[in-house]
């Protein structure tokens, strides 16, 4: 097999406090394998977002970083910010939530994107140009030429992240991080977004970490699932392990409280209470006081992470306990 | 059919901008029964919210009557806001901004029941009590500021507010979109059980239609302004008649498993409301568009008792899949 394009190992990510200190990340593991398309999930606060900006060494500060992270074989903790430009455009890409935030208002957007084109393929103006205008054609911009000269107000919400997707890529990395880049465009834009993403990922080999709290958007897209839950991953492995099957209570209940067509008449599940605070979080498994499947043991020791089958991993007591999703909900 | 609770007609609100005259929205109309759930769904830039809006009185009307239990308003008078304050409640997307950070909940959930009942003492105390315990909160709660509760607790507390009037409507504004998804399920459960239990009937805002199908028992799409197509949830979900709306429902990512991989894409995006396309303003990301759509805009027609469409060529369950099966080929 391969090297992973990307290998997280024990990750913990802690900020310092006047009291107490907060740790936001609890010893992540992940792998992603080139031409994967991972969905990283979970509810507000779970730390999804801090986990993609460890991996281009951004996390902010004061926080302190610990453990691995190699992207495309290349460790990311520890390195100055000097030294992380090899990374940043070249191995791994980001975009974000909000891709309005992400341009400058006061450029268009071809000077912006001429400009670093340049700073990352060394070539001079006019090739930089033409490479921006395959870029946004590999993107379905229509008409580049047009969208280049504009400045980022006068484009759609949708276009503007065919134009940082078409930017993020110019510099062809290994790996895109996508931080929600959905969450912000309507519906049938974020179909175009969804679908053009996938495209890439079956025609160029694209590996893509997807961050996202939807989970249609990864049932639809992606191939492998990543379940967040108050810093730690709970459950990974493939869409139909995880969406079809879940194993850890938490995924399952998640599962249940998505308002689907078609499901209308059947009854809402959902979870009592709320996500823990990261400062204060309880003893023992994270989601014991949520759970209904919580046993003595819950309340204690922190589950480690068991292999189901093939690449599906659970982190909980009960896992062997569950046979199927059904009887969680009950 | 009994009476409407609500009955709306050719209501129509337009702002003046720098750019031109915005039509936000454009002779709408509908009915909503006392106990039922209509929602209102479309993209940013339908109207949606200006439409709730006009109802509460907060923007006034150019055009167009509201009825609330048979006895017209002029949107465009005063009476109007007053009269909103005890027939309409409103609950608002973000609690962070409705509920004002320098309030108790006490005093945020018993400002209207001083206002409008003169209600002071034991049995104010005991009203809010009352309120808080039907949305699931306890009488702890009252002493507390709203960045002391949680996201789905505010919101909660935003509901007891609108129902301290005991409104016959309840006007929701996209009221789950700021919370996470197991927040969210535990909102769209209270609403429900608030529902049977008290027969107010709510207008339901949103753009999420796995929620729709959940919560409401009628729906109405708009495109730019207008309706495009109005019926029984059901009905419209199983068999769309607007192109507009067969796209909305095609593009939205389910975790269903017989539909992985099947998400079928419209070209375009919407256009800005100041520069409304001639015609049926869906026409040009419309598979289905000829040059009658391009021109003579599609009036609403009543098809079939309960449904009711704004299209040149509705679409009919039976001979379309062939073609979208078609379409989705060819964008990809």
């Amino acid at each position: 097999m391969s090297d992973p394009v990307l290998e997280i190992s024990g990750l913990e990510v802690t900020f310092p406090g006047l009291v107490r200190s907060t740790t936001i990340l609890r010893s992540i593991d992940m792998r992603i394998d080139a031409g994967d398309v991972l969905g990283l999930v979970g509810e507000s606060g779970c730390g999804k977002s801090m986990t993609a900006l460890a991996c281009l060494g951004m996390v902010p500060a004061p926080g302190s970083v610990s453990g691995g992270i190699k992207v495309d074989g290349y460790e990311v903790v520890g390195r100055s910010d000097a030294e992380l430009g090899a990374v940043r455009g070249s191995k791994a890409a980001m975009i974000f939530q909000n891709p309005m935030r992400s341009l400058n208002p006061f450029f268009s957007v071809g000077r912006q994107m001429t400009e670093i084109i340049r700073l990352h393929r060394s070539c001079d103006k006019a090739d930089a140009y033409m490479i921006a205008m395959e870029e946004l054609t590999s993107v379905h911009m229509p008409d580049p030429d047009f969208a280049l000269s504009k400045y980022p107000h006068q484009l759609s919400g949708g276009q503007i992240q065919r134009v940082m997707i078409a930017l993020a890529l110019a510099c062809r990395p290994k790996l895109l991080i996508a931080d929600e880049p959905t969450t912000a465009l309507d519906v049938t834009v974020q179909a175009q977004i969804i679908s053009l993403l996938r495209e890439l990922a079956d025609k160029t080999g694209l590996t893509i970490l997807f961050i996202t709290h939807d989970l249609g958007v990864v049932s639809q897209l992606c191939n492998r699932v990543a379940v967040m839950y108050a810093g730690r991953i709970v459950e990974t492995g493939s869409v139909e392990d995880v969406i079809d099957n879940p194993r850890h209570p938490y995924a399952a209940k998640l599962m249940n409280t998505v308002p689907t067509i078609g499901h209308g008449l059947r009854d809402l599940d959902s979870i009592p209470g709320q996500v823990p605070d990261p400062a204060f979080p309880p003893p023992g498994c994270a989601f014991h006081d949520r759970c209904a499947l919580a046993i003595e043991l819950c309340s204690q020791t922190i589950p480690r992470t068991k292999v189901m089958a093939g690449a599906h991993e659970v982190a909980c007591h009960r896992a062997g306990d569950i046979r199927d999703a059904a009887k969680v909900t009950s | 059919m009994n009476a409407a609770l609500v009955s709306v007609e050719g209501l129509c609100k337009s702002y003046g901008t720098r750019h031109g005259v915005l039509k936000a929205v454009d002779d709408v109309g509908f009915e909503i029964y006392a106990g039922e759930t209509l929602a209102v769904v479309g993209e940013s830039g339908c109207g949606k919210s200006t439409l709730a809006l006009t109802l509460l009185g907060l923007v006034p009307a150019d055009a167009g009557t509201i009825a609330i239990d048979g006895g017209k308003t002029e949107p465009a008078s005063g009476a109007m806001t007053k009269r909103a304050g005890s027939d309409i409640g409103v609950v608002f997307q973000n609690p962070h901004s409705s509920l004002n950070p320098k309030m108790r909940v006490r005093a945020l959930i018993g400002e209207p029941l001083v206002t409008a009942f003169r209600m002071r003492g034991k049995t104010l105390s005991g009203r809010i009590v009352e309120l808080l315990k039907q949305v699931g909160l306890g009488s702890e709660h009252m002493r507390r500021y709203p960045h002391e509760l949680s996201g789905g607790q505010m919101q909660r507390v935003a509901i007891a507010r609108a129902l301290a009037l005991e409104p016959r409507l309840l006007i929701l504004d996209e009221p789950t979109a700021a919370l996470d998804v197991s927040v969210q399920a535990q909102i769209l459960k209270l609403l429900k059980a608030l529902q049977a239990d008290t027969g107010v009937s709510y207008l339901f805002i949103t753009h999420d239609l796995g929620t729709v199908d959940y919560i409401a028992d009628r729906i109405v799409v708009m495109y730019l302004g207008r309706i495009v197509e109005s019926g029984p949830v059901n009905e419209v979900f199983a068999d769309p008649r607007h192109p507009y709306t067969r796209a909305l429902l095609d593009a939205v990512p389910t975790i269903d498993p017989g539909k992985r991989g099947g998400l079928v894409t419209i070209r375009g995006e919407i256009p800005s409301p100041l520069n409304r396309p001639d015609g049926c303003a869906f026409a040009p990301r419309c598979h289905w568009s000829d040059d009658q759509c391009r021109t003579l805009a599609p009036a609403l027609i009543n098809a079939d008792q309960a449904r009711v469409h704004a299209c040149h060529h509705p679409l009919s369950f039976e001979i379309d899949d062939g073609k979208v099966e078609e379409i989705a080929n060819e964008a990809r």
